[in-house]
């Protein structure tokens, strides 16, 4: 056995009681003797037995030096190894939603008012530590739970707030999207940039006046200052009740926030679409057929809207992961009580996607890393993809054909209300765009295996499956 | 209640400086949003500031600030 079968997970690095290890779809984590003896007090806990049995934290089991897989040196590294449940796809907050950020939060909230009623804390408060299995947030981070030091303020407040809070402030008091803020920062927006973007009216909304304008005062007053804080305020009796206060006001705060998801261009589209209830049934069973036939685990479908044929995917699949760059279609899907469990609804915009960025540019990495599709959904996307992404449909062909190896991409003709409307204010310099020429390049990569036409033949479907290629002479 | 604990507390530290050290003034702001249960702590540490400007601070303290 070798060291290379054994993946270091590159973003787990910054806790060095600890480090997480990939092996053959497990996922270990080895742990200093201080945190396996924490882990061990904590697992004696009937609070934790009850976060792990309610879903709210990973299922995780400490496993013996004989259970462990993985290769002798890296055994030696650690006094023990956990193993954990296996996320199905891991997504980071910069692909969520207003809600799936405010679920996440709340859980966060939740496991510190419990940790710390039970002489427990949380040594962090990262939005990474938290990940979306079955649509519901999970903490997946254990050794972040620590013994309770008295006296000492709760030290996940100011993160807390950096990477939960303030993103959702942006969304409920701004209107603006929270996503590229945190994608801007891996730590997310700092007291000070928040302090810069809450003008002097925020400051009468809720929780800003406190979290945002008075944290950047002090912050600025004491940021520096050679006190030991710490020592006074634990001289001065600060305790573990008064981390409860701040945090039950925090869960009321967190509780209260709103966003109104309406307005968007693609929120209703499912409502209004241009063609005949028949077509859509045909499309519907064209899709279906497809996936029964093809019987992919993971399918992506990418420009999902509100998730109609996402539904239909998750029926006959494991997992569908279902993208789009509209934050209010997705938002819906994610809170639509018929969405089934089996969906990872995601932002993601396909001509600016998730980076490989943060440490070493490999702490947080692309989807594709993250997720392998088996299958890709591409319905009524191409003219968004070509005409308003001015990206050459040929680069976006051969894009697909490294993604996956079995597609059912749909072509909107030129003639289609939807492709007249993207072309109405721009010179049409898109000769690509047309019926032949996505044929030719997906013939390219792809062999053809059926086609439906719908909507008087405005619009088409085509079932393809890669080619095997034999030619490796290029290289 | 907010206001009595923040202007106390702005007494107590006085020293500003431009770089930033995380948490400083988040710690301190826990006291404040403590509101009413932690009236006591914000007392206390005013009281331990003001001994230590009047050269009566603990034996302990002085040690803690030479190390």
């Amino acid at each position: 056995m070798t060291n290379s079968m054994a993946e270091v997970n590159a973003g787990s690095f910054r806790d060095r009681d600890g480090r997480v290890y990939h092996f053959e779809d497990r996922v270990f984590r080895g742990l200093s003797e201080p945190a396996l003896e924490t882990y061990r007090k904590l697992t004696e806990k009937p609070f934790y037995k009850k976060l792990v049995e309610s879903g709210k934290v990973i299922g995780t089991r400490e496993i013996s030096e004989e259970e462990n897989p993985l290769p002798d040196d890296l055994k030696a590294q650690w006094a023990g190894f956990l193993e954990h449940d296996p996320v199905p796809v891991i997504s980071y907050p910069y692909e969520w939603t207003f809600s799936m950020l405010k679920a996440a939060a709340s859980l966060q909230l939740h496991l510190v008012e419990r940790a710390i009623s039970n002489g427990f804390a949380l040594k962090d408060a990262t939005p990474y530590n938290i990940q979306f299995v079955n649509r519901k947030p999970v903490f997946i981070d254990i050794p972040s739970f620590e013994i309770l030091q008295e006296g000492e303020p709760w030290s996940g407040y100011r993160q807390f707030c950096e990477m939960f809070l303030f993103p959702l402030f942006l969304q409920a008091y701004k209107g603006t999207n929270f996503q590229p803020f945190m994608r801007a920062a891996i730590n997310g927006v700092d007291v000070q940039a928040a302090s810069a973007l809450f003008g002097f009216r925020d400051r009468f909304r809720k929780g800003v006046m406190s979290h945002v304008w008075l944290q950047s005062k002090l912050d600025r007053r004491y940021g520096g200052s050679s006190e030991n804080v710490r020592s006074s305020l634990k001289s001065a009796g600060f305790n573990r009740e008064l981390i409860l206060v701040n945090v039950r006001k925090m869960q009321k705060l967190v509780k209260k926030l709103e966003w109104e998801a309406t307005g968007s261009e693609w929120g209703d589209y499912s409502e209004f679409h241009n063609y005949s209830d028949d077509d859509h049934v045909r499309k519907e069973e064209f899709i279906r057929n497809t996936i029964v036939t093809e019987q992919p685990k993971t399918v992506w479908d990418i420009g999902c809207n509100t998730g109609q044929f996402s539904r239909i995917a998750a029926a006959e699949c494991s997992q569908v992961v279902s993208t789009d760059i509209d934050h209010v279609a997705v938002e819906r899907l994610y809170l639509n009580p018929e969405t089934p469990e089996n969906i990872l609804p995601l932002v993601q915009n396909l001509a600016d996607p998730s980076p490989n960025w943060g440490w070493r540019n490999r702490e947080r990495t692309d989807l594709q890393t993250r997720s392998k599709p088996d299958l890709v959904l591409c319905l009524a996307l191409i003219h968004h993809v070509v005409i308003t992404a001015n990206i050459p449909l040929a680069e976006f062909i051969d894009w697909l054909a490294g993604l996956t190896d079995k597609l059912v991409i749909e072509y909107v003709s030129r003639r289609d209300d939807k492709v007249e409307t993207l072309l109405r204010n721009k010179e049409d310099k898109y000769k690509d765009y047309s019926r032949e020429s996505l044929e030719a390049n997906l013939k390219q990569h792809f062999e053809i295996r059926r086609q439906l036409d719908v909507n008087n033949g405005d619009r088409s479907l085509y079932s393809c499956v890669k080619r095997v290629t034999v030619d490796n002479t290029k290289e | 209640m907010r206001i009595f604990i923040t202007v106390l507390l702005m007494l107590i530290f006085t020293d500003a400086v431009a770089y930033l050290d995380p948490g400083t003034g988040s710690m301190l702001l826990q006291v404040i949003l403590g509101g009413i249960a932690a009236v006591g702590v914000a007392i206390k540490l005013y009281w331990h500031k003001l001994r230590a400007w009047f050269g009566m601070a603990k034996k302990e303290e002085t040690e803690d600030e030479s190390a």
